[in-house]
């Protein structure tokens, strides 16, 4: 009680320091929305957005999204998990329409933290397969990564190569590069395991692929594909993006690291390779839940999809839409059928699983 | 005048003080209160899997640069003190600035230059030397030791340089009257003398090293604050998190107190004689170039090398980076992190005024209160202030349906007013220190002289002290700012919509692994940062020459 009251007393020289910052600081969502309600016809108010994509081209997506149907979007851009407990911070009251992420796991995360409610597109549904959307359409995905092999060409032949859980195998002793086990991708990859092979299977694959490091887990994934060129490992368990980000980067050297790795389709005879999706989901407390469908509906269409996807070197997660070329030249695949709800209801499982056998 | 302290000793200030000291530990307290501590699975889970691994990190962490920072600072400002050599007045500036490069941009840019398709491996095969791997591999704890020193050194030598140049003429002429050697005046003269700034400047490099995120989740080191993060964003489980985040804020608690038992009252006032400068030994012919050769090699690792790297990567991506908004992007890293940069400023004074008045354990407490933001991991503080914002917000509602009934309720969380709070409650520590240290130097001698011409201690302060303490007020400034401009969690975690800063920009890049495209931002923080340092300087060059300061 007593600090309720002194925060009560100091609440008016917050105020005054309010006023001061505020003056400034206000004026960025305030006026935009503000001006939404009484401008010109031609705006059509705006949708918020936190998200944890960070692309370029994304911007110029929302600009050409601002010129088709007047909405303008607004951007925070942060971590997904600090995005996730900001808003249920904010609670009811959040500016947030739709939040964005990269990672199945951390979507189901934002749903069950209860700060998502179902979307009611029809054209949403139409254009994303079921098993890439929430079952209770509380988010979607947006676009498509696979967690692939990638190996040494001139040391590794693809024929060795079969399955995940091959790797773990004694063949491949000091051999393996991966990031460490607070990589959500990897907590989700585990994940997709628990849920197909159970608990026993996947810890022993887990111990396996400890057993079998070419170095202690480091760096990003970019790090581990030029970890393979070096020589540290000769195979890195990676995201496909990546490698085309490589294959786009400014810096030569890159590229021929890119240029001299393979990429191997895991587990093509049995459950297929894991894949994942960045996402997004509409905030439960929106309050242009109108405009947030529509922005959905935008980045699902086909041209948008195409160039969404592109950017970041994804599979775009609409049927039809053609990846790009870097994509197609590494072939179709068997994807990993594993709801992906499921993934983020396992992560903790997952990440459990990671430290006990002492995954860095 | 002892009777003129005496009734007031309490009294005076107690209700500015308290209500500064509140609203910076507001967010901590909001933190605090949600520590529990009762059974728990994940903190179970925690103890049993990642603890032992955590306190080693951290641990050699913690010391190795705490010994290599003090070790390098302590060197560097004594060799720059001691002796005259060519290009000195240049080189003891330089040997400040790596203070601007933000320590996970070192990481990213040394890892970079260092491995498979860094500069250095590619000219060795282009020789058709054999590289072994890993030779060159810094992503380690020892790595991360050399980033940490070649980034928070200048916390030290700054402190220590500036503290030998003004204080320490008159031991170290009596050394040398006795013979004494430069060695041996360094370990018997100098090192006792700089313990106190030494000790307080090393306290700046723990904080920073152990609320640090960036290296040691590149280089995937598992310390207190990527521990943190796993626990809370990981593995969802805030509660874990915080009760972890306070067990850390005991522990930091701990250290300074046993800092202050072991340091004592030892204080270093030469009062009886005017503190004296020292006169420097010109080092004549070769060894005076050696010496400057020595310590411009220093200083080319510490920065030249990763700000050549930088603009090479910048020339080959520039054209990749959108830099349309560059304009909005600079201005708001400026005016915000001015505008936070100068509210510490006032807060400080503030604080340092009054603490003049207080006994020495009122002084301790003070100004540990004051610095606890800075010794919690920028991600948690801000949840402390997105959570005080909150509350504050529904506590003011009505206020705001006063003036405008269809208001919204979130009016100043969510607004930049939350992260230029955020700012001054972590950033307070650093700006306090420069400020504190003026005041403490003055004393209260003018103010009393002031007041026994009729004047009110505020109007004192204000009219006589404040002038005189200009030029340590704007190096508070200054410090305060570069640090905001290097600052990232909170900036990822507060800001409004459409919110971008330099050091956003480049962890945007970064985060995807676009490290070339990132060192754009990355060297226009580095530039902004050199016009505070270049003040910084010019300042300094006053001081000495005009002597205006006591």
């Amino acid at each position: 009680m007593i600090r309720f009251k002194t925060i009560r007393a100091l609440a008016s020289a917050l105020l005054a320091a309010g006023i001061l910052a505020g003056c400034a600081g206000n004026s960025t969502p305030t006026s935009q929305v503000e001006a939404g309600k009484s401008a010109a016809p031609a705006d059509a108010g705006v949708v918020n957005l936190y998200t944890d994509r960070h692309y370029d081209t994304d911007d110029a997506l929302y600009a050409k999204f601002k010129e088709e149907t007047g909405i303008t979007v607004n951007v925070v851009k942060g971590k997904s998990d600090e995005l996730i407990e900001r808003l249920k911070t904010e609670g009811a009251d959040t500016e947030a329409d739709l939040f964005v992420t990269a990672d199945a796991g951390r979507l189901q995360r934002a749903k069950e933290a209860d700060v998502l409610q179902a979307f009611g597109s029809q054209a949403v549904k139409d254009a994303v397969p079921e098993n890439l959307r929430d079952a209770d359409d509380h988010w979607t995905g947006l676009t498509k990564r696979a967690r692939v092999i990638v190996y040494a060409k001139d040391r590794v032949d693809p024929a060795t190569l079969s399955t995940y859980a091959a790797l773990a195998g004694p063949a491949w002793k000091g051999r393996v590069l991966v990031r460490g086990a607070d990589s959500i991708y990897n907590q989700t990859l585990v994940a997709s395991f628990l849920e197909l092979d159970g608990e026993e299977e996947t810890g022993a694959w887990v111990q396996g692929i400890v057993a079998n490091m070419a170095q202690d887990p480091q760096g990003g994934d970019r790090d581990q594909a030029k970890a393979v060129v070096a020589g540290v490992g000769d195979v890195a368990i990676m995201n496909t993006y990546y490698l085309g980000l490589m294959l786009k980067s400014s810096d030569p050297e890159e590229v021929k690291v890119a240029e001299s790795v393979g990429v191997f389709f895991p587990d093509q005879e049995g459950d297929g390779t894991h894949i994942n999706v960045s996402g997004a989901g509409i905030v439960k407390a929106s309050r242009n839940k109108g405009n947030a469908e529509k922005l959905l509906e935008f980045l699902t269409s086909p041209a948008v999809q195409k160039l969404y996807a592109e950017e970041n070197a994804e599979y775009p997660v609409v049927p039809g839409v053609e990846p790009s070329e870097f994509l197609q030249g590494l072939g179709g695949f068997k994807e990993q059928g594993v709801p992906l709800h499921r993934l983020g209801e396992l992560n903790r499982e997952a990440v459990q699983l990671l430290n006990r056998y002492g995954w860095k | 005048m002892n009777a003129l302290n005496q009734n007031r000793k309490v009294g005076y200030g107690l209700l500015p003080t308290f209500l500064v000291i509140l609203l910076l530990n507001l967010p901590v307290l909001v933190i605090l209160q949600r520590v529990g501590f009762g059974p728990n699975e994940n903190w179970e889970h925690f103890k049993e899997f990642l603890l032992a691994d955590m306190v080693k990190g951290t641990l050699l962490l913690v010391l190795g640069s705490m010994l290599f920072t003090g070790l390098a600072g302590v060197v560097l400002a004594y060799l720059v003190t001691m002796f005259d050599f060519p290009l000195k007045g240049l080189l003891k500036w330089l040997l400040y600035i790596p203070i601007t490069i933000p320590p996970y941009i070192a990481a990213y840019v040394y890892t970079g230059m260092l491995g498979y398709t860094g500069i250095l491996q590619k000219t060795l095969r282009a020789w058709e030397v054999e590289v072994q791997p890993g030779w060159f591999n810094i992503m380690h704890i020892r790595g991360a030791i050399f980033i940490y020193t070649i980034t928070l050194y200048p916390y030290v030598y700054g402190i220590v340089r500036a503290f030998l140049e003004n204080h320490s003429g008159g031991y170290i002429d009596a050394a040398r009257i006795h013979g004494c050697g430069p060695l041996r005046i360094f370990t018997k003269v100098v090192l006792p003398l700089v313990r106190v700034p030494l000790a307080g400047s090393l306290m700046l490099v723990m904080m920073e090293v152990v609320g640090d995120y960036g290296v040691v989740k590149y280089f995937n080191i598992r310390t207190v604050s990527s521990s943190i993060f796993s626990l809370w964003f990981g593995m969802g489980d805030g509660e874990v998190a915080i009760r972890l985040a306070f067990h850390v804020l005991l522990f930091i608690l701990l250290f300074q107190v046993l800092e202050e038992v072991l340091r004592g009252k030892r204080r270093f006032n030469q009062s009886g004689s005017q503190p004296r400068g020292i006169t420097p030994k010109v080092l004549g012919g070769g060894r005076g170039w050696a010496l400057t050769g020595g310590l411009f090699l220093f200083f080319a690792v510490a920065f030249l090398l990763p700000l050549a790297q930088m603009l090479g990567w910048s020339v080959l991506a520039y054209r990749q980076v959108r830099l349309e908004n560059l304009g909005a992007v600079v201005g708001n890293t400026l005016l915000f992190g001015s505008l936070a940069a100068g509210l510490v400023v006032l807060l400080g004074v503030t604080v340092s005024h009054y603490r003049r008045w207080y006994g020495d354990r009122g002084k301790q407490v003070l100004g540990r209160l004051t610095q606890s933001g800075y010794s919690i991991p920028g991600a948690v503080i801000a949840i402390g202030v997105v959570t005080t914002f909150v509350s504050l917000d529904n506590f003011l509602h009505p206020v705001y349906r006063f003036f405008d009934p269809e208001t919204r309720k979130l009016v100043l969380s969510g607004s930049v007013a939350m992260l230029v709070f955020a700012f001054v409650v972590r950033y307070m520590a650093v700006g306090y220190n420069s400020v504190n240290a003026a005041f403490s130097r003055i004393g209260r001698k003018y103010n009393d002289a002031a007041r026994t011409l009729g004047r009110s201690r505020g109007a004192a302060m204000l009219g006589v002290e404040l002038p005189m303490l200009k030029n340590s007020l704007v190096a508070g400034f200054l410090l305060t700012f570069i640090d905001i401009l290097k600052e990232l969690p909170l900036t990822l975690l507060l800001r409004p919509f459409n919110y971008n800063t330099l050091a956003s920009r480049a962890y945007e890049y970064a985060n995807d692994e676009r490290i070339m495209e990132a060192s754009v931002p990355s060297l226009l923080i580095v530039l902004v940062s050199l016009g505070g340092v270049a003040v910084l300087a010019r300042l300094s060059e006053k001081r000495t020459c005009g002597k205006e300061t006591p």
